[in-house]
């Protein structure tokens, strides 16, 4: 069979059409989704991860909507003159979102493997000469930047994994907890400056049609300025100091100084590979909306691309990289976007749209502002990942269409990055700095996180609000 | 999570690696502690200064503590103390018949080793018409320890006793037996592939020393020392590898640490050596 690519069509439930939906079914998948909500923020307590509370929504929901009727009885693809009957979650996964993370999370988990993160990390350390503010400083920027091309997991894990054993190596352990606490709020800062930092971006993004460069410059100047308000609070409120007396400072020169970067690298080809192929990642997903072929194909297939060709160093052993692969997140994306699709449906998003209107309709300033706050304290309780992929969906079909350049977009990226620094569970960054600081034996409750991280978090939402209403 | 965490963990603690630093040793003070009168031990003492000044080293005071200056334990350790010296020079079995105690270093050396944290060059006892054996130069110096990583003081002591243009031997053998005995009780646990945990823990216990000898020739080199440095690094059994090293090597000096901070014996392992090899010259610290 030829496929003719060019002239694939999805045709995907037409909402106009769909059948009535009474108040009692859009109620009762109101009260589901909740319910979902609620699981999600209480998943530690629940033992259960995030991809099976969804799934079983997603299954719940699936046979809810085909018992009431609410659900189009099927899809079609038409490829040429062939058509291919999907059944209805299949077009309700948004298929580029898995793509990307699928493939930059492949992509990382193998060129991390060549020692090149923690290369960068070693020599940042040598650098600082083991002064506290410096290490603060070089950290702090190298946790943005990581988070950055990153996820922000990842990031926390390399940062916190080396400040614990380097604030340890200087005997500095009394700031092991200021440090850790700073890193896991920088990375919802880091995770805002690209489009693929997070899954937010990714997902509002993508349905704002905002492009990668574009979304980095934006984002951009915000970032730079909340790294460095973190960084002053940070040594204000954590009382990190620079060292004093020549003596001090050579000591803590020496100390640093045994790191070995290159113990971590298995080799150098290797290594150096790597280092090419993250420019040319982060160039190919720069430039992919104006790449002819590519810009076709989107920024899930550069992802996946690089990933397949990173994984020839491990010919052998890819099996490997597949079972690393967070098979819970992606599990949990496809059942969230199978659930999200049920909701609007059963006009759920509608419903909650109604309720978004009424809070853009406060204004341009009141309304996205308080969009923002609104979504930063949502998610500060529960996952912004069904957060952001709800509002997305509901400001998608926003009639008339909010373009790529409304700050309604970016009130939701903001709110939903920056709502996670408010809580230990409001990012799955932060929760692997609480685990980071209790595996260091350093006793830190919910109450004691959150008062730490408050001063921070209020100035994180203060800068994006302005920086929203005033810049954006 | 945890896992991952362990990875970058473990990534960054074998990234922290010991550095050595040479602090040579100070040894203005030397005693010489005999059981003979010291008219009889010149011969004696003419041999341990000999031996001393081939590698550079001249003691300011040089101490000679015959027979007349004690006969038991207590008066031995009054005037070690007296003296403070920064080295004591000695042999086994002082005011004991030397043929009958082959199991055994004497109560004298016992006490001089684990009671003062004074170094003590143990030399092959003289012959019994009070003649010395001959000390050969140190040439080839060994420093024996299965931890040499926490050892620098091994180290330093081997360097500045070792003749100008020599070699110090760095050896370092990781008992076989230990390591057999963990990976029997890796085997059965499923969760840790076996194979897999053999090669790295092996590969690690190893590298851990090399890495850290590696840094040894960085900092003497840094310094101009006039010796070349060689690594012996060895999963082994501890006293046959270190009789294998001894005889390949012909070494001139064996150095190792006495002191077990375990407990008030000295340490299994440099017992064993000070027992085993009586013809070399051993600097026990």
């Amino acid at each position: 069979m030829t496929l003719n690519l060019q002239t694939i069509l999805i045709a995907s439930a037409d909402l106009h059409s769909q059948p009535h939906v009474s108040s009692g079914i859009t109620t009762l998948f109101g009260v589901l989704l909740l319910a979902m909500i609620a699981c999600l923020a209480f998943e530690e307590k629940l033992h259960a991860k995030k991809s099976l509370i969804t799934g079983i929504f997603a299954v719940v929901c699936l046979l809810l909507g085909e018992i009431t009727g609410i659900l189009p009885k099927e899809s079609i693809a038409t490829i040429g003159e062939h058509t291919i009957r999907l059944p209805v979650y299949i077009p309700a996964i948004d298929w580029e979102v898995i793509a990307i993370i699928m493939g930059a999370s492949l992509f990382v988990d193998v060129t991390s493997k060549s020692g090149i993160f923690s290369w960068i990390a070693i020599k940042l350390t040598k650098a600082s000469g083991g002064d506290p503010l410096k290490l603060l400083i070089y950290y702090g920027i190298l946790t943005v930047i990581f988070s950055a091309v990153l996820n922000n997991v990842t990031a926390m894990i390399i940062i916190g994994s080396l400040t614990t054993v380097s604030l340890k190596k200087l005997g500095r352990s009394d700031k092991l907890l200021g440090f850790l606490i700073t890193e896991g709020l920088l990375t919802n800062i880091g995770g805002l400056l690209t489009l693929i930092s997070s899954v937010p971006n990714i997902i509002v993004g993508n349905r704002a049609g905002i492009s990668f460069v574009t979304f980095f410059l934006k984002a951009a100047p915000f970032v730079v300025v909340a790294t460095f308000a973190t960084l002053w609070l940070a040594r204000t409120l954590f009382g990190v100091k620079r060292l004093d007396t020549a003596g001090a400072k050579e000591e803590a020169a020496a100390r640093v100084a045994s790191f070995d970067e290159n113990e971590g690298i298995p080799s150098k080809r290797f290594f150096i590979t790597s280092a090419v192929a993250f420019a040319l990642l982060i160039a190919a997903l720069s430039t992919t909306s104006i790449l002819p072929y590519i810009k076709d194909l989107g920024m899930g297939f550069v992802a996946m691309s690089f990933a397949v060709f990173m994984l020839i160093a491990f010919k052998h052993e890819v099996n490997k990289f597949y079972a690393a692969l967070d098979w819970d997140l992606l599990g949990f994306f496809a059942s969230l976007f199978v659930v999200i699709n049920v909701m609007e449906h059963a006009l759920v998003l509608d419903a909650v749209g109604k309720a978004l209107g009424a809070l853009l309709d406060l204004g341009d300033t009141l309304g996205t502002g308080s969009l923002l706050v609104t979504s930063a304290l949502a998610s500060s309780v529960t996952d912004n990942i069904p957060l952001s992929a709800v509002l997305a969906q509901i400001l998608g079909n926003h009639d008339p269409a909010y373009p790529a350049t409304s700050p309604v977009w970016w009130a939701v990226v903001f709110g939903a990055n920056l709502g996670g620094n408010l809580t230990p569970i409001g990012s799955a960054s932060t929760l692997v700095a609480m685990t980071v600081i209790h595996r260091s034996e350093i006793k830190l409750s919910f109450g004691g996180f959150v008062k730490a991280a408050l001063p921070f978090a209020l100035v994180h939402l203060v800068l994006a609000v302005a920086y929203v209403l005033i810049v954006l | 999570m945890s896992d991952r965490i362990d990875q970058f963990a473990s990534v960054f603690k074998a990234a922290e690696k010991a550095r050595y630093q040479y602090d040579p040793p100070l040894l203005s003070r030397v005693a010489v502690l005999v059981d003979t009168l010291k008219e009889q031990s010149s011969a004696y003492a003419e041999s341990v200064c000999e031996f001393l000044k081939a590698s550079n080293i001249v003691a300011d005071e040089f101490k000679v503590v015959g027979a007349e200056d004690f006969s038991n334990i207590r008066q031995m350790l009054d005037v070690v103390h007296a003296a403070s010296p920064n080295l004591i020079v000695t042999h086994r079995h002082l005011h004991l018949d030397r043929e009958e105690l082959e199991h055994s270093l004497g109560t004298y050396l016992d006490t001089l080793l684990q009671g003062t944290p004074i170094p003590v060059l143990v030399t092959p006892s003289p012959n019994t018409d009070g003649t010395p054996k001959p000390l050969e130069i140190a040439r080839d110096v060994l420093v024996m320890t299965d931890h040499l990583l926490d050892d620098p003081k091994c180290i330093n002591y081997g360097v500045r006793f070792v003749a100008p243009g020599g070699i110090v031997h760095l050896c370092h053998v990781e008992d076989d037996a230990i390591f057999r005995k963990y990976m029997a009780l890796i085997e059965r646990i499923p969760e840790i592939e076996t194979d897999v945990a053999r090669e790295k823990l092996r590969a690690k216990l190893l590298q851990l020393p090399t890495d850290y000898i590696a840094s040894c020739i960085d900092a003497l080199q840094s310094e101009s020392i006039n010796a070349t440095i060689k690594a012996n690094v060895r999963l082994g059994h501890r006293v046959t590898d270190y009789h294998n090293l001894i005889e390949e090597h012909a070494g001139d000096l064996l150095v190792c640490n006495t002191n077990d901070p375990e407990n008030l014996a000295i340490h299994p392992m440099a017992y064993a050596i000070a027992l085993e090899f009586r013809k070399q010259p051993l600097l026990l610290l």
